[in-house]
């Protein structure tokens, strides 16, 4: 495994102003993640996953704190750059498949890297062979309403490593799906980190499958304890 | 495979909102071509019409002489004849024609009715003069001086007041079809961008995921604004075309009118361009407005 850190969080906080009320979601929150390295995220609902993941994602802007991706810190930069390196060096992956309704499997898994400056024809040849990997190719034109839930969630994750990105978030991946499937996704993840060295942080309420992952973050208080 | 986002998630054509819309822009493109093809016949016509007057003068002589005394023909015939030679001879005349009494009758037989017989009638001369140069003032001054010399009772019109009344008439019929040329674009723009507005709203969640994926405002946007572009411009396009195919046969309809009533309707080639700028016009509008739409409302998104 490669220990290169691909994430450093430092003292992050989140306060959301609502009237006169201030909300704490989170209180300092620090770790790191290495590359290769499968982290679990776990903590009641409302603890705050979704809202670090958010931040770690570039999506939300903490209120106090830093963020490091590979390298680059996330707190200096406008929102030109914060979007740059999330096309380049994260990826998505949620509880609800996320994908464009009016658009093919493939044409999903294509997207990301369209906007990141691909030719069509470049990005239609890596989508074909994601899909591919994930045993998709029959399913590519279809749209995700002619889709399973499994399968939807795998054309997610591979819309998510289309960029190859260093760092994959997954806010509860399994969550919608049945035991199997929820297994099978599962195992296809396990696959990729260990694979390609894409560090990943996976937000879950299921302990069994925390406990499969090299390490877990316990999310209580605003903190991780 | 089209990858286009915006276009799929602003403008798909086989949704019924975009279908709506570019039917929109096609009845518009269609209002704002006959308002211009009308503008443009009426300054055809307003020039025909001005150009036919502004250069003529019509003197009369009176059938009667200043203390009411009828005057024979034959005076007439020799105040008419000495009129003639002076103008004749006048530099910037280009032209004179005496009436004869026939058509003089044809000219106030409208007025008399066919039962009022004008064989015993005294009628007065007219003759028609036509300048070289349609508001030259010396000239028209030098014309009154003659004839006034030749015949102190005669009248020379210049028919400034019916130019006057003729040129404010026309402005204000320009300015209508201007005004609906101008109107109707404008609710063009205001249905496409509140069509874009309408779409960005019901595609939020697409929109979060693009942003998700790393897409910047100004890319989502310019997908969005490509697409406009590109339905809106074939709209245009369409109704600029069927406006003029509808001008087409209005103007064959209005044929016989025009032989018997009006000037030769016809406008000139340069005229045709203003048919190529509408639905550039349209389109290019139609551009900013949904350009402005989708970057505030981007801007206004989480």
């Amino acid at each position: 495994m490669n220990n290169a850190p691909v994430l450093h969080v430092s003292a992050l906080t989140r306060v959301y102003e609502q009237a006169e009320n201030k909300l704490h979601v989170l209180n300092g929150v620090s770790f790191t993640l290495a590359a290769g390295e499968m982290v679990a995220l776990m903590g009641q609902s409302g603890s705050g996953k979704s809202t670090l993941l958010q931040c770690v994602g570039l999506l939300d802007t903490p209120t106090s704190g830093t963020i490091e991706i590979t390298g680059r810190p996330a707190q200096s930069m406008d929102d030109g750059e914060r979007t740059a390196l999330r096309r380049e060096s994260i990826g998505f992956v949620y509880q609800a498949h996320h994908l464009l309704p009016e658009f093919s499997a493939l044409e999903n898994v294509m997207l990301p890297m369209m906007i990141a400056g691909q030719s069509r024809a470049q990005a239609a040849e890596r989508a074909m062979k994601m899909l591919e990997a994930m045993g998709l190719a029959p399913r590519a034109e279809h749209r995700p309403a002619r889709l399973s839930g499994g399968e939807q969630q795998r054309v997610s994750i591979a819309r998510a490593l289309a960029n190859r990105p260093k760092l994959l978030l997954a806010d509860e991946p399994t969550g919608n799906l049945d035991p199997d499937t929820a297994e099978h996704v599962y195992r296809m993840l396990e696959a990729i980190v260990r694979k390609t060295g894409v560090a990943m942080l996976m937000a879950t309420h299921n302990p069994d499958l925390a406990a499969r992952m090299d390490r877990t973050l316990r999310l209580k208080g605003g903190l991780i304890t | 495979m089209i990858l286009r986002p915006a276009k799929k998630m602003l403008l798909n054509s086989g949704d019924d909102g975009t279908r709506f819309i570019m039917l929109v822009v096609v009845m518009m493109s269609v209002l704002s071509t006959l308002a211009v093809g009308g503008a443009l016949t009426l300054a055809h016509l307003r020039s025909t019409w001005v150009d036919a007057v502004a250069g003529h003068i019509t003197i009369e002589i009176p059938a009667s002489d200043g203390q009411g005394l009828v005057r024979s023909p034959d005076t007439l015939h020799e105040k008419a004849t000495a009129a003639y030679a002076a103008l004749s001879s006048t530099p910037g005349v280009t032209r004179v024609d005496i009436l004869d009494r026939r058509d003089v009758e044809k000219l106030v037989s409208p007025w008399l009715g066919e039962a009022v017989s004008t064989n015993d009638m005294p009628l007065p001369v007219l003759i028609g003069v036509t300048l070289s140069a349609p508001n030259d003032e010396a000239l028209t001054q030098s014309i009154r001086s003659k004839v006034s010399a030749i015949d102190p009772p005669s009248i020379v019109e210049t028919h400034q007041s019916w130019l006057a009344d003729l040129r404010r008439f026309s402005l204000i019929l320009l300015l209508a079809a201007g005004g609906m040329a101008t109107i109707t674009i404008a609710c063009c723009i205001v249905a496409v961008a509140g069509a874009v507005a309408a779409r960005l709203s019901e595609h939020q969640n697409d929109i979060d995921l693009l942003h998700v994926m790393g897409a910047t405002d100004a890319y989502i946007g310019q997908e969005f604004v490509d697409s406009v572009v590109r339905s809106v411009g074939g709209a245009a396009v369409i109704g600029t075309v069927l406006g003029l195919i509808f001008i087409k046969i209005g103007a064959a309809v209005a044929g016989e009118i025009q032989n018997a009533m009006l000037p030769a309707m016809a406008w000139k080639m340069a005229d045709n361009l203003w048919f190529l700028i509408l639905p550039a016009l349209v389109t290019l509008l139609c551009y900013f407005a949904a350009r402005f739409t989708v970057l505030r409302s981007l801007g206004t998104m989480p």
